[in-house]
């Protein structure tokens, strides 16, 4: 098994498996403006945040750190920081020149207010960002230069039996490699959570996943909530999964069997090597946003019936071994497994002609959701604001 | 790497290990030697002989009833409470008796976990600790706001349990979550 690829080499030394320039919109009034900017340079990825100067506390640290995470992101090369006033934006830029790219920060303080000198400047640019960009080239790095973000959407009985065990395969052959992956949704530990305490490598890691689970549960007991209709879902319950502990059980194979190396909070970068879990909420969107943000370059995405969201930033990678659905789906799933569902094929066979379409990805092959543009890249909320 | 990769990868289309196994002689499946609940792999239907592959053994189940695919069959009979295996772990208890070869899902089985009456809580009557602190503070609250205040209060309660629970780490710990937030203050 080939175990290299081809990458864009950063400053920093991080890999990335895309070259994407970054318009970011950092205050929700100049994000109407970077999505024009993305249009008048269709090359260009906007990540734009609604959110302002109300956020405080957790949420403000939250925006801070994902934003600058996106900017930092190894398959980004160059970032304009678009937004409100000079402190704030010239705050984000600077965390995101860090990593020794090219960043440009542009302020509505400093263009009097006016979104047509906004644009006016953005645009030129980005289209000189995007064409110096353009000058990179791929080199040849090993498969343990890789981080990867693993998810799971809109999961069915297959999910748990083939698509999250067949993820949790690349995982392992990833972290032996001496790669990094991570993967989150705190409240689909619920049920499993002594598997995952039990990978702890020391006791603080398990005592921190017991307690991430334990906020989760508690926070839906409060709210009066019944997980049954939210988690599992209607689709997950209509597909035959009855309780979460079930959900659980099936969703943290996606893991595979390496140590638990710590529990990182949503979009905080990992500290190193090996695979590690992010306390972060479930939602698809949000989810992912925490994973990318943290810095990894591809996303592996196992779904039962279907689930078309995907990072912006990061090649996501759809893997669904139901079969019906992979007959449906044949402009959304990037790897059918439903062979191994249907007894025709082997787990072990399946993991290798994953593990190439993961390196083929990596090295530039695009997904259904780059060919679709479906990708999104987005931060979530923690409480109330100003 | 002698060819490229597939475009739209898919597994085991071409090549097939030697002992890959016969799909036709089984239509469910359970992971674990100790679970009682199977996964249908393919739609059954009533009074179908469904065999089951176990990671030790084959057992064959009369269905009682249709089940769709990734549906969960009972392999043995079971009683109210009784916990349910899958992946060799529990996946909830039964809500009543459920006989060998039904169909298992949200009519007969429910979580043991995040109840409104589970552990996690303890009982609290909001209303009555709202009546006392009313008289003991001479307040007098609204009929109309009555319902925000105790569910305030419920809220409030819970905040404190977890609170006194919660388990203030020793020492520090560079890959304990919680230190790890202190110091990047």
């Amino acid at each position: 098994m080939s175990a290299h690829f081809e990458g864009f080499r950063r400053a920093d030394g991080s890999v990335g498996v895309r070259n994407h320039v970054l318009v970011m919109s950092v205050t929700g009034l100049t994000s109407p403006t970077a999505r024009r900017i993305g249009r008048a340079v269709p090359g260009a990825r906007v990540v734009a945040t609604p959110f302002g100067s109300g956020l405080f506390g957790e949420d403000a640290a939250l925006q801070r750190r994902a934003l600058a995470g996106f900017g930092r992101h190894p398959n980004v090369a160059a970032a304009l920081v678009i937004g409100g006033t000079p402190p704030y934006v010239r705050e984000i830029a600077d965390a995101i020149a860090v990593s020794g790219k090219p960043v440009e920060a542009l302020v509505l303080d400093d263009c009097e207010h006016d979104a047509i000198t906004v644009t006016e400047r953005g645009t030129r640019i980005a289209a000189r960002m995007l064409r110096e960009a353009s000058r990179a080239r791929r080199t040849r790095v090993d498969l343990g230069d890789l981080c990867i973000g693993i998810e799971c959407g809109r999961s069915d009985p297959s999910s748990g039996l083939v698509a999250n065990p067949l993820a949790g395969s690349i995982v392992d052959a990833l972290v032996a490699a001496g790669g990094r992956a991570v993967f989150g949704e705190t409240i689909e530990w619920l049920g499993a959570e002594h598997l995952l305490e039990q990978r702890a490598v020391d006791p603080s890691v398990a005592r921190a996943i017991r307690n991430a689970v334990q906020r989760r549960e508690r926070a839906s007991v409060v709210a009066g909530m019944d997980l049954l209709g939210n988690n599992p879902g209607p689709t997950n319950i209509a597909a035959g999964l009855s309780t979460i502990e079930e959900k659980s059980l099936g969703a943290i194979a996606k893991g595979g069997h390496a140590p638990i190396r710590g529990v990182v909070a949503v979009a905080e970068p990992l500290p190193g090597p090996g695979l590690y879990l992010m306390d972060a909420p479930a939602y698809a969107p949000e989810s992912v946003g925490g994973l990318v943000a943290s810095g990894a370059q591809l996303v592996l995405f196992t779904t039962g019936v279907g689930n078309s969201f995907v990072s912006g930033i990061a090649p996501t990678i759809k893997i669904c071994a139901n079969p019906v659905a992979a007959g449906r789906l044949r402009e959304q799933l990037d790897f059918d497994a439903s062979a191994v569902f249907e007894r025709k094929a082997s787990l072990r066979e399946a993991t290798a002609q994953l593990q190439e379409l993961l390196l083929d990805v990596a090295s530039g092959t695009l997904t259904w959701g780059e060919v679709l543009d479906e990708g999104d890249d987005v931060v979530s909320r923690l409480g109330p604001a100003l | 790497m002698t060819a490229k990769a597939p475009l739209q990868g898919r597994a085991g289309t071409e090549r097939s290990e030697p002992n890959a196994p016969d799909h036709a002689s089984w239509q469910a499946t359970a992971l674990s030697p100790n679970d009682n609940v199977a996964i249908a792999l393919e739609p059954v239907a009533a009074g179908q002989d469904v065999v089951v592959s176990m990671s030790d053994r084959t057992l064959t189940i009369t269905s009682l009833e249709p089940l769709g695919l990734g549906h969960k069959i009972a392999l043995v009979d079971l009683r109210p409470g009784d916990a349910l295996i899958k992946y060799g772990e529990c996946i909830g208890e039964a809500t009543t008796s459920i006989t060998r070869g039904a169909w298992v899902h949200v009519h007969n089985l429910t979580s043991r976990r995040a109840r409104q009456d589970g552990a996690t809580t303890s009982a609290f009557d909001a209303h009555a600790y709202m009546r006392a602190a009313a008289t003991a503070l001479e307040l007098s609250i609204p009929a109309a706001s009555q319902a925000t205040v105790a569910a305030n209060l419920t809220r409030l309660h819970a905040l404190a349990q977890e609170v006194l629970s919660f388990e203030i780490p020793q020492h520090s710990s560079g890959s304990d979550r919680d230190s790890q937030e202190v110091e990047r203050q």
